[in-house]
């Protein structure tokens, strides 16, 4: 059975990057130098000029040749994007070539311990000091802190009435002084995530991307693109109907009572959901290309939902048709991978906006249902 | 709305609002016969029957995907057709067999509404070649047909049967007031007749076979898909109304002073179904279009459109009683109508359990 690949055969660029293999780099500067790595992006920026009809045909021929992604990055999938739309030309020129080449890595601090869900709560203060701003506080689960050059972030520029105002959306480089981070470690064991502290940490105020004190609107329109990231992204490590079944029938011992007959229902009706869900994502995609036709939040919600939960059934029902064994701890003490992988996917209705969040936003925003500030 | 294209958009309003039209003429009854065969003929007019049949013999060629349109406007209102074995599969069949002056005929009394033609999938006949008049052949037919929706109603039946001895399979098409027809009317649940049809020894002349015995004939099973795209798109239309009713009434109805819709727990319920519904529209798309290309996915996408859309239907259907509260319970309020035709709709098709196994099949195959 395919796993997702294993991440330190990913290549994620930046100043210290590393290559698990000499061929890694090679792929990664010869699609760099054709622009294929953002094959949409303008030429002047790292890119490749390409329309929607011709990116899905090279993505489409990089799909049946089987071909790695030459690049994993927040950078490319939503950074870059935020900044073609809200940059100033300074900014695209200085950060998106560095971004398409792969030769800085971001990570992106958005969640904070008293700011989840609640992501308006933002607490992390940025405080005037002529052209600097000057950052204090605390961001938590930031993905790879500990390995990424800079971080785009959501801090504090001002107390409003409103949450959702006073905020900006600000680029830093993580070696900048005052900037401490820790990995944390989650029940699935080693982890991407980070905490990071700020103190005192002096950033140059023409780092803030669109509006200062508007950060939000920004923040929202990046998150839009993470959803749709994690919800496409999801497809790449898929399993089939075949090996999920080979599985059932193959495992020596399973509990006494298991009905493998029943096993291979579940896993036949899970299968099903995910084909369906395999052909909205589908639909989505072809809606996404048209650049006329802005996807409503919506769609990016009901994607990242549905991804969660076939994804949480997948490793539930993996791990009821490879027995107790995958339970069991090897000699090293490590989780087994099915294991490591059914602990980790608990986490996919929390990251990028829980499974609540995305509920919340296709009830208001989709189907139009009153808000309870509103109905009084 | 199951596609994005301009006319098929066009044509899934002029249905909508035709089948409001009928549905408000039904007056709250399941089967009208009478009425049944006065909108046939209107169907016929708007072009709607011959969408399978080519323009030499009365129809349009607008093609499944245009038929999907219609179905799912049926769905939505509840108005029980013979369209996915009617105007889908019998057209079907009668197109894929070569054009005798007898089948032509038949294609154009189809398309123009004049005769009610069904196919049924689910037969389980018998034939027998004997000796007629002028030496031309006699078909004795026996054996039992689960036919689908609405096939009291039909004027001439499509099944296949197999040979007693030696030959092929072949497809006849029966007028249904033949002698030694019995046909056995069951009304169910939703009020739909469910018909079986018992065959004793029906003597039919060599133009009720559709093909020779010796020919290999199309085969009804291979189209069989255009029935079941058709059939969950009713399901999809008839799940999304009752959605939309609930989301209607989540904002309309007022307790503690506010629109029940605005308390999350109802919220996340509406949501969590919204989910189901895009899974469903994206299958029964999938079918249609891979129906409707001939492409050899399509058995698979049909046997996904219509388990997902059956399995979503009843779900929606089943909040939707719920999110009503008492008023979901009454007689009077048609939320009810919706759940009584959610398990219902699947059995024209086969019924879920029959399209998931023939979908793990397809899929391990």
């Amino acid at each position: 059975m395919r796993l997702p690949l294993p991440d330190d055969e990913l290549v994620w660029g930046g100043r210290n990057a590393v290559f698990w293999h000499p061929d890694a780099k090679r792929w990664l500067h010869l699609m760099a130098d054709k622009g294929w790595t953002a094959p949409q992006w303008p030429k002047e920026f790292g890119g490749a000029g390409l329309t929607a009809e011709e990116a899905e045909v090279l993505d489409e021929e990089m799909r049946r040749l089987d071909c790695r992604p030459p690049l994993k990055s927040f950078g490319l999938t939503m950074l870059g994007p935020i900044l073609l739309q809200y940059g100033t030309e300074e900014q695209k020129r200085r950060y998106l070539p560095d971004i398409a080449a792969g030769r800085i890595r971001w990570c992106q601090g958005f969640s904070e311990p008293m700011a989840g869900s609640d992501l308006a709560s933002v607490q992390t203060r940025a405080i005037h000091d002529e052209d600097t701003l000057v950052i204090t506080g605390h961001k938590v689960w930031t993905s790879y802190a500990h390995k990424a050059d800079w971080m785009y972030c959501l801090v504090r520029t001002a107390r409003e009435a409103k949450p959702q105002d006073g905020m900006s959306f600000l680029l830093l480089d993580m070696s900048t002084p005052g900037i401490r981070v820790e990995p944390i470690q989650l029940i699935s064991g080693r982890s991407i995530f980070c905490e990071v502290f700020f103190e005192n940490v002096r950033v140059p105020a023409e780092n803030v991307v669109g509006t200062p004190g508007e950060g939000w609107t920004v923040a929202k329109s990046l998150l839009r693109h993470e959803r749709l990231s994690i919800a496409r992204g999801a497809g790449q490590d898929r399993v089939e109907l075949r090996e999920v079944i080979d599985l059932i029938d193959g495992a020596a011992s399973l509990p006494i009572g298991t009905s493998r007959e029943a096993l291979r229902d579940r896993a036949v009706t899970w299968m099903m959901e995910e084909h369906a869900l395999r052909l909205l994502q589908q639909r989505v995609a072809v809606l996404a290309q048209d650049p006329e036709v802005d996807i409503p939040d919506g769609y990016t919600s009901i994607l990242k939902y549905c991804r969660a939960k076939s994804n949480q059934e997948r490793w539930d029902i993996l791990l009821d048709a490879t027995g107790p064994g995958s339970l069991a701890l090897n000699d090293q003490n490590e989780l087994s991978a099915i294991a490591r992988n059914w602990l980790r996917a608990r986490g996919n209705s929390i990251e990028g906006g829980t499974s609540e969040i995305q509920l919340n936003i296709i009830a208001k925003r989709m189907l139009g249902l009153p808000s309870r500030e509103n109905s009084r | 709305m199951i596609s994005t294209s301009f006319e098929d958009r066009m044509l899934g309003e002029a249905a909508d609002s035709f089948f409001r039209g009928w549905a408000a003429a039904m007056a709250g009854q399941a089967v009208n016969d009478g009425l049944l065969r006065t909108k046939w003929r209107e169907m016929a007019d708007l072009g709607w029957l011959g969408m399978l049949i080519d323009t030499d013999h009365g129809g349009t060629a607008y093609g499944v995907r245009g038929l999907g349109q219609i179905a799912e406007a049926s769905g939505r209102h509840l108005v029980l057709t013979p369209l996915a074995h009617g105007a889908g599969l019998a057209a079907a069949i009668l197109a894929a067999h070569p054009a005798t002056p007898a089948l032509s005929a038949r294609m154009r009394s189809l398309a123009a509404g004049d005769n009610i033609y069904v196919a049924a999938p689910q037969a389980e006949a018998e034939y027998r070649i004997i000796p007629g008049a002028a030496g031309a052949p006699t078909y004795v037919l026996n054996g039992t047909i689960d036919a689908p929706d609405v096939t009291g109603i039909a004027d001439e039946v499509i099944f296949e049967a197999r040979p007693t001895g030696q030959g092929s399979d072949l497809a006849f098409c029966v007028p249904a007031q033949s002698s030694g027809v019995e046909r056995r009317l069951q009304t169910m649940v939703d009020g739909s007749i469910r018909t079986t049809m018992l065959l004793h020894d029906v003597h039919v002349d060599r133009d009720a076979a559709l093909g020779a015995p010796d020919a290999s004939a199309p085969k009804l099973v291979a189209l069989a898909d255009i029935a079941n795209v058709l059939s969950a798109a009713e399901m999809f239309g008839a799940a999304a109304e009752t959605f939309d009713r609930t989301l209607a009434h989540l904002t309309d109805r007022r307790q503690f002073g506010v629109p029940i819709g605005s308390f999350q727990a109802l919220q996340h319920r509406a949501a969590i179904l919204a989910c189901r519904i895009e899974l469903a529209r994206s299958c029964v798309i999938a079918g249609l279009d891979a129906v409707e290309a001939r492409q050899e996915s399509g058995a698979q996408l049909a046997s996904l459109a219509v388990a997902i859309s059956a399995d979503v239907f009843r779900q929606v259907a089943k909040e939707a009683v719920q999110l009503h509260g008492g008023l979901g319970m009454t007689d009077e309020h048609a939320i009810g109508k919706y759940l009584k035709r959610s398990r219902v709709i699947d059995l024209a098709p086969g019924g879920i359990a029959f399209h998931r196994s023939r979908y793990a099949r397809l899929t391990l195959a």
